[in-house]
C-alpha cells in the first residue's frame, strides 16, 4: 500500500470510528496518521493536514471526556420514572401494596433519590407492614442525595414518635451508622431508650460502632476502585482500575502488564487502606488485602495480571 | 421470569438485548420498532439517552398474538453498554427470559466483546441462572461498514466456542439481520418456556 493510500486509509477509518462513537478509536486511528506524517518528509511538510488530525484529536477528547463524566444516574422525567415503576416491580403478579413498595425501590436503585422518597415517605403512612423497609431506603435516599441532616433528623424525629418498636429502631440506627461511615461521618446515634450522643465528623474509631449481627454484610457492586500505594518502599500516583468481576466482597482486577510499578507494589496478603471504591449509587472509602495476584497467561490479556482484594472495611 | 396468567390464558416474557456498548443493540430496537408495526404494541421508551448513548435502558413493547391458544406478550428491553453501569444493566437482566447478545464485529472492540459476554455470565450467574441454559442468541453486528472487521468464524471462536448457541451476522443499521435474530431468540424463548410453564393448548 503506497502511503497516500495508507493515510487515506488511516483517516477513513478514524472517521467511521468517530462516527459510531468509538472515540478512543479513532483518536488512536488519528494518532497513527499523523505518526505517519510525521516520519515521511514530502507529507511533513502539509501543515494544514496536521494541524486538522489535532483539532480532531482535540475533538476526540473532549467527546471522551463528555462520556466518561456522564451522570451515572440522572434524574429523568416522571413520565420515565413512573415506567421503571411500573416495570420493574412484579405489579400483575401481587397486591398492589407490595407492587408500589418494590416500585419506589426500583426507582431508588435507577438513582431516582427524589422521587423514591416522595414513593416512600406516602407509602410509609398509609402500609404500616411497608414501614421499616420505607425507613430504611428513605435513610439510603438522603444519604445518597448527601442529605445527611435530613438523614439524622429524621432518625431523631422517628425515634422520638416511636415510630418502629424498639429492636426494629435499633436495626436502623445501625444502618444509618454504617451508612454514615460511607461518606466518612462517624456519628454515634442515640439508641431507643436514650443514650448520650457523640458525634465526630473525622473519620477513626468508635467504641460504638455496632454491624448488624444477625444479617450478613451486604455488599454493593463496586465498578471501579482507586487506589494510592503511598509506603516506605513505594510511592504511586492514584491510579483507576476497573472491577473486572465481583464475589461478595472479592473484587477482581485486570492491570495491564506495563503497569510494572503497581504490580509490583501489590503483593499478597498486603493490606491497603484508603481505596475509594465506586459504585453507581455510591463512593465511599475502605481497605482490601490483596488475595492473589497471578498472570494472565492466555487471551487478549496474556501478560496481564489478575488481583483479586478482598474488602475488608468501608 | 415470565408472567403466566393461566386463567387469561396470556404470557409476558423478557427479552433483553445485551452487549458491549456502541454495538447497536438500541439500532436492532429501532429497527424492529420501525419494520414490525404490526407487532409492537406500544411505543418505544428510550430511558434517559444522552446523546446517543443509553444511560439507562429502552423498552419496546410487542404482541405476538396466539400461540398454542395463549396470548403472547414480549417486552424487548436494551442495556446500557458502558461498564461504568454495570448496576443497571444487573437490574434490567433481572427476570430475564431470552437474551440476544449484540456483539460488535469492528476488529477494535474484539475484547469488549469478550469482556462484555463475560460480564453477562457473571450477571446471570449472580441471578441463579446459566448462560449455558438461557435462550440465548448471538448477533455479529455491523457487518457492513468498511472498516477492519473480524471473521465470523473469529467472532465464533472467540464467543460461540462453548455457547454454541444460534448466530447471525447483521447490519442492525440497514436491517439485515434484525429480524432473523429477533426470531430465533423468540423462538428459543417460548420452547424454554413452554418447557417451565408446561403450558399446552
Amino acid at each position: 500500500m503506497d502511503l497516500k493510500t495508507r493515510l487515506k486509509s488511516l483517516l477513513e477509518e478514524a472517521e467511521i470510528y468517530r462516527s459510531q462513537g468509538l472515540f478512543s478509536d479513532a483518536k488512536t486511528k488519528y494518532e497513527e496518521a499523523a505518526k505517519l506524517i510525521e516520519s515521511h518528509d514530502q507529507l511533513k511538510r502539509n501543515t494544514n493536514l496536521l494541524n486538522a488530525i489535532a483539532k480532531k484529536i482535540n475533538l476526540l477528547e473532549n467527546n471522551s471526556q463528555n462520556v466518561e463524566t456522564l451522570p451515572k444516574s440522572p434524574e429523568i422525567p416522571a413520565k420515565a420514572q413512573d415506567l421503571i415503576k411500573k416495570l420493574f416491580s412484579n405489579g400483575q403478579k401481587q397486591d398492589a401494596g407490595k407492587a408500589e413498595l418494590e416500585g419506589a425501590i426500583a426507582l431508588a436503585k435507577f438513582g431516582q433519590f427524589e422521587r423514591a422518597l416522595v414513593e416512600f415517605n406516602k407509602l410509609m403512612q398509609t402500609d404500616d407492614s411497608a414501614r421499616f423497609v420505607c425507613v430504611k431506603n428513605i435513610l439510603r435516599c438522603h444519604v445518597e442525595l448527601s442529605d445527611i441532616d435530613e438523614a439524622i433528623g429524621a432518625y431523631r424525629q422517628w425515634l422520638r414518635d416511636e415510630f418502629l418498636p424498639p429492636d426494629q429502631m435499633e436495626q436502623i440506627r445501625q444502618f444509618l451508622e454504617k451508612l454514615l461511615k460511607t461518606k466518612k461521618i462517624n456519628q454515634i446515634l442515640p439508641k431507643a431508650g436514650g443514650e448520650p450522643e457523640v458525634e465526630n465528623e473525622a473519620a477513626g474509631g468508635s467504641e460504638q460502632e455496632d454491624v448488624p449481627k444477625d444479617k450478613p454484610e451486604e455488599f454493593l457492586d463496586i465498578s471501579t476502585i482507586v487506589l494510592e500505594i503511598d509506603n516506605d518502599e513505594t510511592q504511586l500516583p492514584p491510579v483507576e482500575l476497573d472491577v473486572s468481576f465481583q464475589s461478595g466482597n472479592i473484587i477482581s482486577l485486570i492491570i495491564d502488564k506495563k503497569n510494572k510499578d503497581l504490580i509490583n507494589a501489590l503483593k499478597e496478603g498486603d493490606q491497603i487502606d484508603d481505596i475509594q471504591f465506586y459504585s453507581s449509587i455510591a463512593i465511599f472509602m475502605g481497605s482490601g488485602i490483596i488475595q492473589s495476584k497471578t498472570q494472565i497467561e492466555s487471551g487478549p490479556k496474556r501478560g496481564d495480571f489478575s488481583v483479586d482484594i478482598r474488602v475488608i472495611s468501608t | 421470569m415470565a408472567v403466566f396468567n393461566a386463567k387469561k390464558r396470556e404470557i409476558e416474557c423478557k427479552i433483553v438485548f445485551y452487549g458491549p456498548g456502541r454495538s447497536g443493540k438500541t439500532t436492532n430496537l429501532e429497527y424492529i420498532f420501525k419494520s414490525y408495526k404490526k407487532q409492537v404494541s406500544g411505543e418505544m421508551v428510550s430511558i434517559n439517552t444522552e446523546g446517543d448513548r443509553t444511560l439507562f435502558f429502552d423498552f419496546l413493547p410487542m404482541g405476538l398474538g396466539k400461540i398454542k391458544g395463549c396470548d403472547v406478550r414480549v417486552q424487548l428491553y436494551t442495556v446500557p453498554g458502558q461498564v461504568k453501569y454495570s448496576s443497571t444493566r444487573k437490574l434490567v437482566l433481572r427476570g430475564v427470559d431470552g437474551i440476544v447478545f449484540v456483539a460488535d464485529s469492528l476488529k477494535v472492540r474484539r475484547e469488549k466483546n469478550m469482556l462484555s459476554l463475560k460480564d453477562l455470565h457473571k450477571n446471570l450467574k449472580e441471578y441463579g441462572t446459566s448462560i449455558f441454559k438461557v435462550p440465548l442468541v448471538i448477533q455479529y453486528n455491523k457487518r457492513d461498514l468498511p472498516v477492519p472487521l473480524m471473521s465470523i468464524e473469529q467472532m465464533e471462536l472467540d464467543l460461540n466456542r462453548q455457547l454454541k448457541v444460534p448466530s447471525h451476522p447483521a447490519s442492525a443499521i440497514k436491517g439485515d439481520g434484525v429480524g432473523i435474530t429477533l426470531k430465533e431468540c423468540l423462538k428459543l424463548t417460548l420452547i424454554s418456556l413452554q418447557k417451565q410453564l408446561k403450558w399446552t393448548q
